[in-house]
């Protein structure tokens, strides 16, 4: 057992758990941030309320697997941690504001009416500013790092480039994606059909700006061309580029009939396959493109125990995290219908005899 | 002293590490407390106890978000200002925070949503290991980052090679020396603090006249949690002290009591005015014997002066001696509040007495102080090494440049201050407004209740209505 765990694999095998992170991280955090991006198209409150209850109880745990996902970096590949974030300073910090707004708008748009407006803007503003934090960052890191024996060489600025905030715009239409998708699935109403018609309007913008990342990547950085040239890796890049056009079929085929989770699910497939190809193209570089990560890995010893801590928790974190999805499961109604509801519920129960404990 | 990169990473760390701490010290103390309110609501059934808990919890619920979004920024800016040092212990600090993240974090977060939005979705026992795990989370991540921090103070377990530490052995690196006693001292102060928050706005209900059933159950159990745990954080914060950290970090305490010569006979200092350079103190007040006294449990013992250690390796006297000077004689404050307490309570005036209801408020805040005052004694104690005697703060800082790390630090102070200003505002104007009363009619523009918000998923019938309102 202990043989297929060394210095040559063990390395995969954490790569490969930060980069199923980082997808699980966009995708969920996707379209939470999705739909505060979308907030402000909202023409009133209630139905902003509606979006905001609809991603209420599970944005602090999506929002977890961007923790893990640095601290995978930080346990896993230490060398890569300490030179990409100082390279990446300036969205990183944006980025932690921008979220900083959106969590804490959360909570307390609840607490007040009359200011209620004004957390709307936070939510939005933070999460349209995080998402496009996040895709230059990603943007950056195709474009290659100025890493110099392990630590960060270049300026404040090398970060952004017309490439990078073609990847930043590229991240929020796909983010306001699948956050229509979402709401679309969860919401009934002027908002389900409302969101119909933007998850519907967004797959063409954020297609053609896909689209445009790709082929401008190569012009970004030459090395990817040199990449991309290598046949396995050709052959994942299709597997992964159908992977987008089946998703994106979905969408366009659900037309707005029926129940959005199919649009939903497809537009997240979608994602997906945009990040598992971003990993595709940095491949073995987790220091684009200067270090490995074999040559950036952390001893075997802490690898290990991060490796174990995964294996263990994470199939646990997966059955509770999907359980909460399953409580919160259905329609959002507004706060009117939801009144309605406790009262249906108040007349039904003093009729029938009472329920009992129902865990 | 020159600014440069170095010394604003360092002041913005400080920062956000300072305003971060704030809030876990409140979920921690406000957890334990809603944890012990819905057990007793479970046992006996009285909807007392529910509006104690619905009302607390909306609390809970914003102070959990803020420790939140200031927690991200903290994992990050290892990363970001503290490169060089993420990069050296990585292998050791990574994987703690690691388990952590897998273990607590999500386990919080995951069942957060059931806690305050679960009202009516799940029967009340299941909503109960909810309130109880998310708790429970915040206590292990606790444990974790404790360890990590702990390590940082008396690391062991490690070989540094090659720019990097290396583990030679786990067991010794997550029990290192100080790690039970500041796991224990942390934990006891965040609940410490809870009690006193709630006591705090309890008795100002009292005060007012207000809600006045609802505010002595809340009161008398968050004071009764109070008077139980701080005597033994007093044991245990004089234990960490004198028997751990004047062993492992002997430069911390000796800066904690102030002197800079080797004193016998030594009084407690109070007051002193500092002066590094010339290694001297230009005052000095105290209270005789008293120094002596807490060192070495006798009149005479010497307490150990600063210039024991090289001045290259010393600390800041003034920050970390007002800093322990701070936390301890409030905390003995504190203390003597909760012994009172229990005298109160023995001859039944615990609810009548308003002087003590005034201290109490008046004390609301002290914990958050304490907590403060003891982090800025603990890591400024620390320096000039962020690893002791391993890793030097001058080797561990980002190569990124002044005007980057100057934007990012003016921005995380006039941002972290705006939502401060905003969580203390929607605070206060909650607490004013106070807990609904018993079989209230809904009035138009009531906020939306915990209950409505879980009747707003059509997914899965509401549970009967005495089960999910209370009401």
């Amino acid at each position: 057992m202990t043989e297929i765990f060394n210095q040559d694999t063990l390395p995969l095998f954490w790569g490969a758990i930060v980069a199923v992170a980082l997808a699980v991280y966009v995708a969920l955090d996707g379209f939470d941030l999705g739909v505060g991006i979308l907030l402000l198209t909202a023409p009133n409150e209630r139905e902003r309320d509606v979006m905001v209850t609809s991603v209420a109880p599970v944005w602090d745990a999506n929002e977890t697997w961007l923790v893990f996902t640095g601290v995978g970096l930080f346990g896993g590949f230490p060398l890569a941690f300490g030179a990409i974030l100082p390279a990446l300073y300036l969205p990183l910090i944006g980025m932690l504001l921008c979220l900083a707004f959106r969590g804490t708008a959360f909570e307390f748009r609840f607490q007040t009416d009359n200011r209620r407006a004004f957390f709307d803007y936070a939510f939005c503003f933070g999460s349209v500013g995080a998402a496009f934090c996040q895709g230059l960052a990603l943007g950056a890191l195709l474009q290659g790092l100025n890493v110099k024996n392990g630590l960060f060489a270049g300026g404040t600025f090398d970060f952004l480039s017309p490439f990078t905030v073609l990847t930043g715009a590229t991240l929020v239409f796909g983010y306001a994606l699948v956050g229509a998708t979402w709401l679309n699935w969860r919401t009934e109403g002027e908002l389900e059909l409302r969101t119909r018609r933007f998850a519907l309007g967004l797959l063409p913008v954020f297609a053609v700006l896909l689209i445009a990342a790709i082929v401008s990547a190569p012009l970004a950085q030459p090395r990817i061309a040199e990449i991309w040239a290598d046949a396995t890796r050709r052959g994942v890049g299709v597997s992964l580029a159908l992977g987008i056009v089946g998703g994106a079929v979905g969408v366009l085929a659900w037309r707005g009939r029926g129940s959005g989770r199919a649009a939903f699910f497809s537009s997240i497939f979608t994602v997906l396959c945009v990040v598992l190809l971003f990993v595709a193209t940095l491949f073995p570089f987790v220091i684009p493109y200067e270090a490995t990560i074999w040559q950036a890995a952390s001893p075997e010893r802490s690898q290990i125990v991060l490796l174990v801590a995964a294996l263990v928790m994470l199939p646990i974190v997966g059955s509770y995290s999907a359980y909460a999805y399953y409580v919160f499961r259905g329609k959002v109604k507004s706060e009117a219908e939801a009144e309605a509801a406790l009262a249906e519920a108040a007349t039904d129960n003093k009729s029938s005899a009472p329920a009992g404990n129902v865990l | 002293m020159e600014i440069d990169a170095t010394i604003l990473s360092r002041i913005q760390f400080a920062f956000t590490v300072a305003f971060h701490i704030v809030f876990p010290s409140m979920s921690i103390g406000v957890g334990l407390f809603l944890v012990i309110v819905e057990f007793l609501y479970l046992r006996t059934n009285d909807e007392l106890y529910q509006r104690i808990y619905r009302f607390w919890s909306i609390i809970f619920a914003l102070g959990f978000g803020m420790g939140v979004v200031s927690g991200i920024v903290m994992s990050f800016q290892f990363g970001t200002n503290f490169g060089r040092w993420a990069q050296a212990v990585g292998p050791v600090i990574g994987p703690i925070i690691g388990m952590e993240v897998v273990t607590a974090f999500f386990l919080e977060a995951g069942f957060l949503g059931i806690m305050l939005f679960g009202w009516g979705k799940v029967g009340k026992r299941l909503h109960f290991a909810a309130t109880f795990l998310v708790a429970f989370g915040t206590t292990v991540s606790a444990a974790f980052i404790m360890s990590a921090n702990s390590w940082m103070h008396t690391p062991a377990g490690v070989v540094f090679e090659n720019g990097r530490f290396v583990v030679t052995d786990w067991l010794a690196v997550i029990f290192n020396p100080s790690y039970p006693y500041r796991f224990i001292h942390m934990l006891m102060a965040a609940w410490i603090t809870g009690a006193f928050f709630v006591a705090g706005i309890s008795a100002w209900y009292l005060l007012k006249n207000r809600h006045t059933e609802f505010a002595r159950k809340g009161f008398s159990i968050s004071v009764g949690l109070a008077s139980i745990l701080l005597p033994l954080q007093l044991y245990v914060g004089d234990v960490l002290a004198i028997d751990v950290m004047a062993v492992h970090q002997p430069a911390k305490i000796q800066a904690m009591e102030g002197f800079w010569e080797t004193t016998p006979d030594a009084q407690w200092n109070v007051i002193i005015v500092p002066d590094q350079k010339e290694q001297k103190n230009h005052v000095q007040i105290g209270i005789p014997y008293l120094g002596s006294l807490f060192v070495g449990k006798d009149l005479h013992t010497p307490v150990p002066g600063l210039k024991e250690t090289p001045p290259a390796e010393q600390p800041k006297m003034w920050i970390v001696f007002y800093g322990f000077r701070i936390m301890f004689i409030l905390g003995c404050v504190m203390f003597g509040a909760a012994v009172y307490s229990v005298y109160l309570r023995w001859r039944g005036r615990l609810f009548t007495s308003r002087a003590f209801h005034r201290l109490m408020f008046w004390l609301t805040p002290a914990g958050f102080v304490c907590v403060l005052s003891g982090w800025i004694t603990s890591e400024v104690g620390r320096q000039p090494y962020t690893v002791y005697r391993m890793l030097r703060t001058a080797d561990s800082v980002s190569p990124v440049s002044l005007e980057a790390v100057a934007t990012s630090l003016t921005l995380f102070v006039v941002v972290y201050l705006t939502l401060l200003a905003a969580f203390i505002w929607l605070v206060v104007k909650y607490i004013r407004r106070g807990p609904a009363e018993p079989h209230a009619a809904a009035q138009p523009g009531d906020k939306p209740e915990a209950a409505t918000i879980g009747m707003a998923w059509g997914g899965a019938k509401p549970k009967a209505i005495e089960e999910a309102t209370g009401l």
